[in-house]
């Protein structure tokens, strides 16, 4: 498979829409890397690898309720196809196995 | 909290329209996020900051494929519309063609004009860092700075040589005299200059090589004209003339003078050695303050930025001066792109345009311009009635606002640009004209551009069309796009109350004020212009010329000359009366202490008081020979009596008074003796008065002849000076020039000026009438079926005609009510500067309005007439 397919920003996003399951919308997917990343990151990029992927058939979007805070507007709930599902776990197992073909352990001290 | 607006309207004009809702819906969460943790300022700044952040390729909007098409599409019909509603038109759409033609061809020649002038200097590749040093005289006397032109000879070699920045420099000594060749003399203006002149300046001889051509001393350049005045068709290079008595020459090199596009205008150039190394100039060249000095120093700089280094090096070389003279000057810079249409400045070395006067017809277009959009705009909006129809039915099927708009505004744009070429052809036929005016040579202001090979010329006129489109057209396109679509079609129409018709009627106002504004102004001025044509100014200087005087003994001149039968009378004096300006000296007032009084005094022979027409009123002339006279003896006019505190003549007889004069060290006062009082004359040109006058006799002052000669054989008379004057002097040739013709010279620029005024109020009126006559007309369209209608129930012709024009009317004599002081006003301050100036009579005023009465009635009357006898069965027919 390319490897093309999926930027890390991208494979992130898509990994976060899984978790989120039905609360996955911009803000929120927003809200969980900056917790996970320990870094901010900006509406602009979320959005844009959001669109991107729902273009390359990643995802499908709805549109869910909409919110005060949000000055009446409604999210976009995005979900990840099955093609999604296949190439996240496809890119895991290559991710694993190289690993695992590690000769040199690397001494990581945060738990595998 | 709501997010910031604008950057929320940024955020909606570039996000694709399908993105708003969850994108803005996102950022105002984010908003509201950062706003608990924030300040408010703060939260602000981060959203503007993600908004930055959205511009990402996918997430802009596209002019995408469609959206091109669509508005070349609606680019096209509207074109076509408007050309189709232009013809249906014709009527109205000439008239506006013509009345923005006509301003627009003489706003663009006021606008190359400009560029022309500002452009002098700049075909040199190093204008921005060339600067001229000038010298600023504290004047005292005057409470003002009055900038030179020159400054100190020394400064060539010291700023040169001491100063790091300065990459070269030129010098420039001006100089007069007389050339001949081929025993044809001609007086030239010219320059001494350094040998890196031709170089420096970037000029371009036409013949002649300008490596060499200042390097002999030997050498010199000449004008064109100066070149074609001598040799004719003859090649000029290589031939001697003569100079003065300074020798032979050898023409190096021809220059054209008509298109150096420079501020220096010179007839020949000389190598700066032939004025250092004359004797006699030798102690003038450390004589550099006053007003007649002539050395001009010219810096390159190796950088503008090293102007400040120059202003600085130059101000510590003024305080190496005496003490008493730094206060009195200071040295500035000038560069050398500023030089033209900038400061005023005394000393020039040729002949610049002032800023005032780009200014002057600046605003003079922009009047004419103005007027010419008001008409514009009144047409079109007078005529929206009749496009409401059309605006309506564009609503209904889903016009916006703004789509109208930029229907009217394409239509406004066509007929400019119809204009634009109108006024382009028109333009041609007009610079020659223009660069004949004898006005602009005084100001070296003739048009020398080549249109054809200047983009930014194109690009000006191009710029200014699509201004002037605007101008006119952005009113009525958002008046006319404002219409209602139901209450037109419907019917119903804005009545005559609303506040836009009050606009119009404002700029129908507007455009009447002008032209009595103009029609006034033109006609004081003319009869200002027949005033200086016929000024008497009360002496005798018909039938008489003017010699400068020779290096020979005056007597003896004067004897010969008197022995021709055709010479009546011959004179000297130091300046000629109002074709020179006096010395200024001042007078104490006996009665008041130390009260001074400025007076003007310039010296005469003991002739020239008969000789000019003059007599005593009281007391006695100068004697025949100086030194049977006392010393210090003066005369004195009518005017200085008063000033000095004398009841009258007999009084001032035999009286000593003090006189002083003023220079800038300081003063010197004399002790004279009035041996006479001589009848009031005027020796200023009657723009300015005559004040009081004192005359001594000091032949060693005596400048000028005055040959009376006989009137019925003025060519006999020529001769005869001209045979008498080869007895005495065979190498300077005559020069003389008629008294009178000098004096007429002046009139005629006066009379060019009072001709641009006048054609530029008959345009200013001409639109006025255009713009009426549209108004009315279209009025009257209105009022078809109501004058039907009112004709067959029974009124008269001129009960109708009175109820049609009652509006306009009364437009006007508000116009004339509020204009006419303006009128008086803005004529009153400029005659009261004016010595001998009309009155701004009632007379006078009542003739400006009378004509545009006239005008205006005639107008009216003519067309409406026409629209009320009209038969009611053919206005009524379409019931």
């Amino acid at each position: 498979m390319k490897k093309t397919k999926l930027g890390e920003l991208e494979e992130l996003v898509l990994l976060t829409v899984v978790v989120l399951n039905e609360e996955a919308y911009g803000v929120e997917i927003k809200k969980t890397l900056e917790e996970k990343l320990g870094e901010t990151l900006s509406v602009g990029s979320i959005q844009s690898s959001l669109k991107r992927m729902e273009e390359k058939g990643f995802l499908t979007s709805a549109f869910g309720e909409s919110t005060g805070k949000r000055g009446g507007k409604r999210k976009r709930i995005y979900s990840a196809t099955p093609y999604a599902h296949s190439v996240l776990n496809e890119l895991k197992d290559i991710r694993t196995g190289l690993w695992e073909a590690m000769t040199q352990p690397i001494i990581s001290f945060i738990s595998l | 909290m709501h997010p910031p607006k604008w950057s929320h309207a940024l955020l909606k004009f570039f996000v694709k329209k399908r993105f708003w809702e969850e994108i803005e819906g996102d950022m105002e969460e984010v908003f509201q996020d950062n706003l608990e943790n924030h300040s408010v300022k703060r939260a602000n700044r981060m959203y503007f900051l993600e908004v930055l952040k959205l511009l990402r390729p996918i997430i802009i909007r596209k002019i995408e494929g469609t959206q091109k098409l669509n508005n070349y599409g609606m680019l096209k019909n509207n074109i076509k519309i408007a050309i189709r509603s232009l013809i249906k038109q014709k009527g109205y759409t000439a008239i506006n063609i013509l009345g923005l033609s006509t301003s627009m061809a003489i706003s663009m020649l006021i606008i190359i004009f400009i560029i022309d002038q500002g452009r002098m200097d700049e075909h040199n590749p190093a204008a921005d860092r060339i600067y001229r040093v000038i010298t600023e005289f504290d004047d005292a006397a005057r409470d003002r700075v009055t900038p030179f032109g020159t400054s100190p000879y020394e400064f060539n070699q010291t700023v040169q040589f001491n100063l790091d920045v300065v990459e070269d420099a030129a010098q420039i000594i001006s100089g007069a005299g007389v050339v001949t060749y081929d025993n044809k003399s001609f007086g030239y203006s010219g320059l001494h200059v350094s040998s890196n002149f031709i170089d420096f300046f970037a000029f371009d001889l036409i013949k002649g090589d300008k490596k060499i051509a200042l390097k002999d001393i030997n050498a010199v350049v000449l004008s064109s004209e100066l070149a074609l005045k001598l040799f004719a068709d003859q090649d000029a290079l290589g031939q001697l003339i003569e100079i003065n008595d300074l020798g032979t020459f050898k023409v190096t090199g021809i220059i054209d003078n008509k298109n150096l596009n420079s501020h220096m205008s010179f007839d020949l150039l000389l190598p700066r050695q032939v004025f250092t190394q004359q004797e006699t100039n030798k102690v003038l060249l450390s004589d550099w303050e006053g007003g007649s000095k002539r050395f001009y120093n010219y810096f390159r700089l190796d950088n503008s930025t090293s102007a400040g280094l120059l202003l600085t090096y130059l101000n510590d070389l003024n305080s190496t001066f005496p003490v008493e003279k730094q206060a009195l000057y200071a040295f500035n810079i000038q560069r050398l792109d500023n030089i033209n249409l900038g400061r005023l400045i005394k000393n020039e070395i040729g002949i610049t345009t002032p800023n005032i006067i780009s200014y002057f017809f600046i605003v003079l277009a922009l009047v004419l311009i103005l007027s010419a959009s008001f008409n514009y705009m009144n047409l079109s909006i007078a005529r929206g009635l009749t496009r409401a129809k059309e605006v309506g039915i564009r609503k209904m099927i889903g016009a916006e606002k703004r789509q109208i708009i930029v229907q009217f505004l394409v239509e406004a744009q066509l007929v400019t640009f119809c204009s634009l070429v109108l006024a382009f052809i028109s333009l041609q036929l007009l610079v020659p004209v223009f660069n004949n005016l004898s006005l602009l040579d005084d100001i070296n202001g003739a048009i020398t551009m080549n249109f054809n090979s200047s983009m930014s010329v194109y690009a000006a006129f191009l710029a200014f069309t699509v201004f002037v489109g605007l101008v006119s057209g952005a009113y009525p396109a958002y008046y006319l796009s404002s219409f209602n679509s139901l209450n037109v079609i419907k019917g119903l129409s804005n009545s005559g109350k609303s506040p836009r018709f009050l606009f119009r009627k404002f700029l129908v106002f507007c455009q009447y004020s002008f032209s009595i504004i103009f029609i006034i102004t033109t006609i004081i001025l003319y009869q200002q212009a027949k005033l200086f044509a016929n000024a008497d100014y009360g002496f005798n200087y018909e039938n008489v010329v003017n010699v400068p005087m020779p290096n020979i003994p005056y007597k003896s001149f004067r004897a010969e000359l008197l022995q021709r039968s055709e010479i009546k009378g011959v004179s000297a004096v130091s300046e000629l009366p109002v074709l020179s300006n006096f010395k200024e000296v001042f007078l104490i007032n006996r009665n008041a202490g130390e009260n001074e009084s400025k007076s003007s005094m310039f010296s005469i022979d003991p002739y020239a008081l008969e000789n000019l027409g003059l007599s005593t009123i009281a007391g006695r002339n100068f004697k025949a020979n100086l030194q049977d006279d006392e010393v210090n003896a003066i005369l004195i006019n009518e005017k200085a009596l008063d000033v000095m505190g004398f009841e009258n003549a007999e009084e001032a007889l035999n009286q000593t008074i003090e006189i002083k004069t003023k220079t800038e060290f300081g003063g010197s006062s004399t002790k004279n003796r009035i041996i006479g009082i001589v009848q009031h004359f005027d020796y200023q040109f009657s723009f300015r008065e005559s004040g009081p006058l004192v005359m001594n006799y000091d032949p060693s002052k005596l400048n000028m002849i005055n040959i009376k000669i006989e009137g019925a054989a003025k060519l006999q008379a020529f001769e005869a000076i001209e045979n008498v004057w080869e007895t005495f002097d065979t190498d300077t040739p005559l020069e003389f020039e008629l008294y009178q013709s000098n004096i007429y010279a002046i009139d005629k620029e006066f009379e060019e000026l009072v001709g641009i005024v006048g054609i530029v109020a008959f345009i200013a009126i001409l639109i006025s009438c255009l713009g009426q006559v549209s108004m009315i007309i279209h009025h009257i369209q209105l009022k078809v079926k109501e004058i039907g209608i009112r004709k067959v129930l029974g009124a008269n012709l001129w009960q109708l005609m009175f109820k049609l024009s009652r509006g306009f009317l009364v437009i006007i004599l508000i116009a004339i009510m509020l204009a006419t002081p303006l009128a008086w006003k803005i004529n009153m301050f400029w005659t009261s500067k004016v010595y001998t100036a009309p009155d701004v009579s009632i007379g006078n005023l009542s003739v400006g309005i009378g004509l545009i009465l006239i005008m205006a009635f005639m107008t009216m009357f003519v067309i409406i007439r026409k629209a009320v006898r009209q038969n009611p069965v053919e206005s009524l027919k379409y019931e």
